[in-house]
């Protein structure tokens, strides 16, 4: 246990205090109590910086389950660090944030802030591990306490959902992860991520190569809402604003481009990942942009407007990836494409985590978030309209803002793909750049949705629950810091680039670099009049004309009806696994015994009979066999007609008399083999036990004879095949014989040792001589308790 | 056998089963004799002292060397100890639920015979773990079956308890019967009943017909033992008789019973048909057992199937948790199925983690249903608020049956996971439907879990806690947590004292 893991878990501990401050120091907001806690982790971190600057890479590890090779390791490298100061600077403004949002008085803020701690120490743990177990755990729980914070305004049904519908997929995700986790493990034997990335080379050519890197994707591409399964991520905005600011946009979300960063050194000599990552970030980038300009709710177009950003720091970082197979060429030609994504990593913390915020501004002071009821805002909130703008603004790209620079490096990653000669990139790789431009054109058109439907146009008093003003200055804090660091990485982006981007890439792209050396990178405003320049300048263009004639095409998304969504798809998986099961249960668990012991005999009848034929198990051996003579044949046709009157017997009394008569010719057949011992034990055991049934049978209520039984094809099929298999069986277990038949003892011995001349009584009496006296106790025993019973019953009747 | 022999045992071997035999006696004495009015929820105290005192026998001669008394009829091995373990430890907490146990009608005059049928189950739950025979392991299974089937009728005058108990009855013997023939099957191959002499003379069998004997004799034990596993094809009688049995039974079944289960099952599988060579293929002879791997993943992937889907739409709790602890004894197929190095520990471990996450719930389960009379999902509404630190627990429990780490049942699921990717062929297919089918549990413990935290309560009265049920909550959900965190002091634990069963034939 260091002072890291300390850090790591200090939110948990933190949240066992909560109910505390919240019990006894009601009159101040608990948020207060919690604030110092992300602010003092993020100067930890900082400090860091010194050392991840050089290449340093810390690590401490705790023993956890040695007998797994399972430690608590944990490691410090640039790419770790920089999301534990994700987590940490964002969570401090998050939690501040959060006091002005949340009410002291009505919301229960006990379970928020523990939610919220949870995640906290969670989302650190994910991204400082260096065990893929112990990753995988922190991981769970980020998807849980999502879970829990989603579903923190429970008594709203959408909420459930979307509480639900998240957990579901991205658990999906987690368990697939495992798998791939235990699949490396296999080929690695060892979890421990940077012993497995010293491996990488040695186990391309596995044959669970592919599958492992196809779990690993599953896992990153659920928990960052890539496309298709990024249908959680707008449910997710049912929770309260900070909570989508903090989780679903800059820190959880990311998850899974930390995973499939973290794992680039492992995976990445294989083209697949370059395109099955950057494909499906590229396709995530154009899907969410474009759904972004159709919705009407503020939170929900910065859901698919942070589905779309995910999918482009997620292709980046599947080109970044090509930068590996070429060694060779200048360092900067390809693995731009990964500076951008880290850097855009970062802006987009900052301009989203700003918009969010304001969003919950809105929200919180006009009632609403649909951008049909809002409008002409910008008079009331001049405060919020300004950080809108720097928020708007740098998303859609515009300089002087960050988002313009990383935007601007994205283009030149993706153009770079066109020079790309390697998995047929050659062919098809023209469909980055073009995409990316496209999508591009959705999200300025989006973001200018977002700003002017929002603030500009028309103001509508009366379409609105409150009456709009300017938000208090601590609900404003939080966006301004924002705000200006959007500016500040805008006008001097090498503040980041040697501190955090350069030490970020050495992590994911490690094998580039020989010992000591660093990537060098710069980010500059202008590049003089370049592709990139051009395409952002038509980007403008475009957006512009097609913002100002939305009404014209907007039947666009008319093709795309409800009935085919994704949603859709999944409410109906949902929907019918649970009347699947429903109608499962009905038929196969209808609570009658007779069904369920239906299923167990065909069951049994099934498996049998299938491993008799397959193992050719059968013998039929006719040495031991005695002459067949017409006694038995009679004895056997008559056992046969009995039997089968019996199913068509009117009264339950032929039924019972029939089935003596086929137990009379079993006895018979004891008195045909000269066994009349057993003939008689025979003979008194059927008498018994037809006594015994007319006695059960005369307190059963009467069989109405109209009620005839009906024809049941399945059970006579069942009942024939029980009694065939274990004919057969037996026919075989009699035909092998392995030892001398103990019979052949008794034989010898009776009379010398036992001076008796019936071999029956011998063996009862005297071989067995214990047997039978315990049984004779046992039927002792019994007949005293039917004794008691019966005596009992006398004197109750007598008292009754 | 003369006085000497007997007196030469090593007696002391048995103390546990003395103990717990001993208390039972005296307990069943006790409630002849004592006057009517006495509260009969003094001898289950006693009872639960009694299984302490077991314990501590048990704890003492966990250092004894590996012995058998009584023609080893007898064990006393690591596997023994180890497994008598968990049967001691869920008894002692189900016993705590049954102290506790107030059904609506009352059960006044059974409360006596409630705690020392119990015991006897117990007793031949702990005879079968260490039993080296047939004879003495097939009574064990009896006693616990006999004791078990009363125990589910305890609830004379409510007639689903006594629906429960009719079925328990025909099903499981049923089930006993194909369990005997499959027995009497390797008893006519071999000659005998001890299975260590089974084993070396099934070692030597070249025959291949008397192989596809055994692989018969394998079928009828296996789908006979299903029985008191809960898995398929025998799985259909657990939700009826976990509905309609009292609380405590239920969970004494879903425990106590189901490790018992896999305890005859382990012996039996592994003393028999590990030990038969098979002429395959390949130039080495493989054990029978190996040679069975597909039709047992069938079996394992069926039950969890089965188990997990059904579980999907149920609304009465108990029937919930029924069909629960059948896809469990799935997940623990899986293990078994593989045969892995690691079968063993992940058994064991999966037990111990479910013997806590399982008998919690039940508690809680317990105290929930007795309040109202109603069984249905909707009682869970609102816990969180009306009793936060109840929700809590029921949430740890749920977690850990759920498989989310930081809980035991995440750890039994991994080292199960492991066992299952470690063997050379890996069972992909199998991990695939687990790793599919805990997805799918998701749904209905997750929705078990949004009603206790997401939706409003029905009624806002305060729940009464009562001692043995809190004892109970607290001790395991300490023990999920515990061995989520740190299950190495449970797997240290096991491989210090046990060899890893090395001593498992000898």
């Amino acid at each position: 246990m260091s002072l890291l893991h300390l850090a790591i878990i200090s939110p948990l501990l933190l949240a066992l205090l909560v109910p505390i401050f919240y019990r006894y120091f009601r009159q101040i907001h608990t948020g207060w109590f919690l604030l110092p806690l992300p602010i003092l982790l993020f100067i930890y971190f900082l400090q860091f910086i010194s050392h991840t600057k050089n290449g340093e890479v810390i690590t401490e590890t705790a023993p956890w389950i040695p007998s797994f090779g399972v430690d608590f390791a944990v490691r410090i490298d640039g790419l770790g660090l920089l999301f534990a100061l994700l987590i940490t600077g964002i969570g401090s403004l998050v939690v501040l944030y959060s006091v002005y949002y949340l009410s002291k008085e009505h919301e229960k803020l006990n379970t928020f802030y523990i939610y919220l701690l949870l995640f906290m120490t969670a989302m650190l743990g994910v991204v400082l591990s260096d065990n893929l177990i112990v990753l995988y755990a922190f991981w769970e729980l980020t998807s849980f306490s999502s879970f829990l914070l989603i579903g923190y305004w429970y008594h709203r049904e959408r909420s459930r959902y979307g509480a639900q519908k998240s957990m579901i997929i991205t658990v999906l995700g987690g368990l697939s992860m495992l798998g791939g986790i235990l699949l490396l493990h296999i080929m690695t034997g060892t979890f421990n991520i940077s012993e497995i990335i010293l491996q990488s080379g040695d186990i391309v050519n596995h044959v669970l190569f592919i599958p492992a890197m196809l779990c690993f994707l599953l896992g990153a591409f659920t928990k960052s809402a890539q496309f298709p399964f990024h249908i959680w991520l707008p449910d997710a905005m049912e929770a309260p604003t900070p909570v989508s600011a903090y989780l679903h946009s800059a820190t959880m979300v990311k998850a899974g481009i930390y995973l499939v960063a973290r794992m680039t050194p492992v995976f990445a000599h294989d083209g697949i990942w370059i395109w099955l990552v950057a494909g499906f970030g590229i396709v995530t980038l154009f899907w969410g942009s474009f759904s972004a300009v159709k919705q009407t709710d503020l939170k929900g177009i910065l859901a698919f407007s942070t589905v779309s950003q995910l999918g482009m720091i997620m292709s980046l970082l599947g080109i970044g990836a090509a930068a590996l197979h070429y060694p060779q060429l200048d360092d900067s030609f390809y693995t731009v494409a990964t500076t951008a994504a880290v850097f855009h990593l970062v802006n987009h913390a900052t301009f989203k985590g700003s918009l969010f915020m304001v969003a919950g501004i809105i929200d919180h002071e006009t009632g609403t978030r649909d951008i049909r009821r809002l409008g002409g805002l910008m008079n009331f909130m001049p405060i919020t309209f300004t950080l809108a703008i720097i928020g708007t603004f740098s998303m859609a790209g515009i300089p002087p803002f960050n988002g313009f620079l990383s935007k601007e490096m994205f283009f030149t990653g993706m153009v770079r793909v066109l020079e790309m000669d390697i998995f047929n990139l050659e062919t098809w790789g023209f469909l980055f750049p073009v995409i990316a431009w496209i999508a591009s054109v959705f999200t300025f058109i989006y973001s200018m949705v977002l700003l002017f439907k929002t603030f500009t146009g028309k103001h509508q008093p009366d379409k609105l629950p409150k009456t709009p003003h300017e938000a208090p200055i601590g609900l404003l804090i939080s966006p301004i810091i924002l705000a200006s660091l959007v500016i500040v990485f805008g006008f001097f982006p090498n503040i980041l680039s040697h501190n955090i981007i350069s030490p970020a890439m050495e992590s994911i792209l490690p094998g580039l670099l020989v010992e000591g050396q660093a990537f060098d990178v710069h980010i500059y405003f202008w590049h003089g009049f370049t592709v990139e320049l051009f395409m952002t300048i038509g980007v403008i263009a475009l957006g512009t004309l097609l913002y100002f004639t939305y009404p014209k095409w907007s039947r666009v998304y008319g093709i795309f009806t409800e009935r085919f969504s994704l949603n859709r798809a999944y409410d109906s998986l949902i929907e019918n696994s649970q009347t699947g099961s429903y109608n499962f249960t009905k038929t196969y668990m209808n609570g009658s015994i007779r069904t369920y012991l239906v299923y167990i005999f065909s069951f049994f009848v099934f498996i049998l009979s299938v491993s008799l034929v397959a193992k050719n198990a059968f013998v039929y051996d006719t040495s031991n066999v005695s002459q067949i003579r017409i006694y038995e044949i009679i004895i056997v046709l008559i056992m046969a007609i009995a039997s089968v009157t019996i199913l068509f017997a009117k009264s339950r009394l032929t039924a019972i008399i029939l089935l003596g008569a086929v137990g009379y010719s079993v006895a018979l057949f004891f008195v045909v083999f000269r066994a009349p011992d057993l003939a008689l034990t025979q003979l008194v055991i059927e008498t018994v036990s037809v006594a015994l049934f007319l006695l059960c049978f005369y307190h059963l209520p009467k069989k109405r004879h109209e009620e005839r039984m009906s024809f049941k094809l399945t059970n006579l099929l069942i009942s024939i095949a029980v009694g065939a298999v274990f004919t057969l069986i037996a026919l075989s277990a009699h035909s092998s014989k392995f030892f001398e038949p103990i019979s052949q003892y008794y034989v010898e011995n009776t009379y010398e040792k036992a001076a008796g001349k019936n071999m029956v009584n011998v063996i009862l009496v005297d071989f067995r001589g214990f047997d039978t006296l315990f049984e004779i106790c046992v039927l002792g025993i019994a007949a005293l308790g039917i004794y008691a019973m019966i005596k009992l019953r006398m004197t109750r009747g007598k008292e009754g | 056998m003369d006085l000497e022999t007997l007196l030469s045992y090593e007696w002391g071997t048995m103390a546990p089963e003395f103990i717990i035999l001993g208390v039972a006696t005296a307990l069943s004495l006790l409630d002849l004799f004592m006057p009517k009015k006495v509260d009969r929820r003094i001898l289950g105290w006693l009872g639960f002292t009694g299984i302490l005192a077991a314990i501590v026998a048990l704890v003492s001669l966990i250092g004894h060397d590996t012995t058998s008394i009584l023609f080893d009829t007898f064990r006393l091995d690591g596997f023994a100890k180890a497994f008598k373990l968990i049967l001691l430890a869920g008894a002692a907490l189900v016993l705590l639920l049954a102290i506790d146990y107030e059904p609506k009608e009352g059960m006044k005059e059974y409360r006596g015979e409630f705690f020392y049928l119990f015991l006897t189950a117990l007793l031949g739950a702990m005879m079968m773990s260490s039993s080296g025979d047939l004879i003495t392991l097939f009574i064990g299974l009896e006693l616990l079956s006999l004791s078990s089937y009363i125990l589910a009728g305890m609830r004379k005058k409510n007639l689903q308890s006594n629906e429960s108990a009719m079925k328990y009855v025909i099903n499981g013997g049923i089930s006993t019967a194909i369990t005997l023939f499959g027995m009497s099957y390797v008893y006519g191959l071999t000659g005998t009943t001890n299975l260590k002499e089974m084993s070396l003379i099934l070692g030597n069998i070249a025959d291949p017909q008397h192989v596809y004997i055994l692989g018969l004799a394998f079928f009828l034990i296996f789908i006979g033992l299903s029985f008191k596993i809960a898995s398929a094809p025998f799985h259909m009688w657990a939700p009826d008789v976990y509905e309609g049995a009292p609380t405590p039974v239920t969970a004494f079944l879903s425990v106590v019973s189901k490790t018992a289960g896999f305890v005859i099952l382990l012996r039996l599988l592994l003393a028999i048909f590990a030990s038969v060579p098979v002429q395959g293929d390949g130039a080495e002879p493989l054990p029978l057992l190996l040679r069975m791997q597909d039709y047992l993943a069938f079996l394992a992937g069926a039950t969890m199937i089965i188990g997990n889907v059904i579980a999907l739409r149920q609304r009465n709790v108990k029937r919930l948790f029924a069909y629960s602890s059948i896809a469990h004894a799935g997940y623990i197929l899986v293990a078994l199925t593989t045969m892995s190095y690691f079968m063993f520990d992940a058994i064991w471990f999966y037990l111990l983690a479910y013997l806590f996450m399982n008998l919690g719930a039940f508690a809680i389960l317990q105290l929930i249903t007795s309040k109202t009379g109603s069984e249905d999902i909707g009682q869970f509404a609102g816990l969180y608020q009306r009793a936060p630190v109840l929700a809590v627990g029921m949430g740890i429990f749920i977690l850990s049956l759920a498989g989310i780490p930081g809980t035991a049942g995440f750890i039994g699921k991994l080292n199960i996971f492991m066992g299952a990717l470690i063997r050379e062929p890996a069972h992909f297919v199998l991990v695939g439907i687990m790793i599919v089918m805990t997805v799918v549990s998701y749904v209905y413990y997750f929705g078990l879990f949004t009603q206790m935290f997401f939706r409003p309560a029905a009624d806002d009265s305060k729940l009464k806690l009562s001692p043995g049920i809190t004892t109970v909550v607290v001790i395991c959900a300490a023990a999920t947590v515990l061995f989520g965190i740190m299950p190495n002091l449970a797997l240290d634990f096991f491989h210090q004292n046990f060899n890893g069963f090395s001593d498992f034939l000898q």
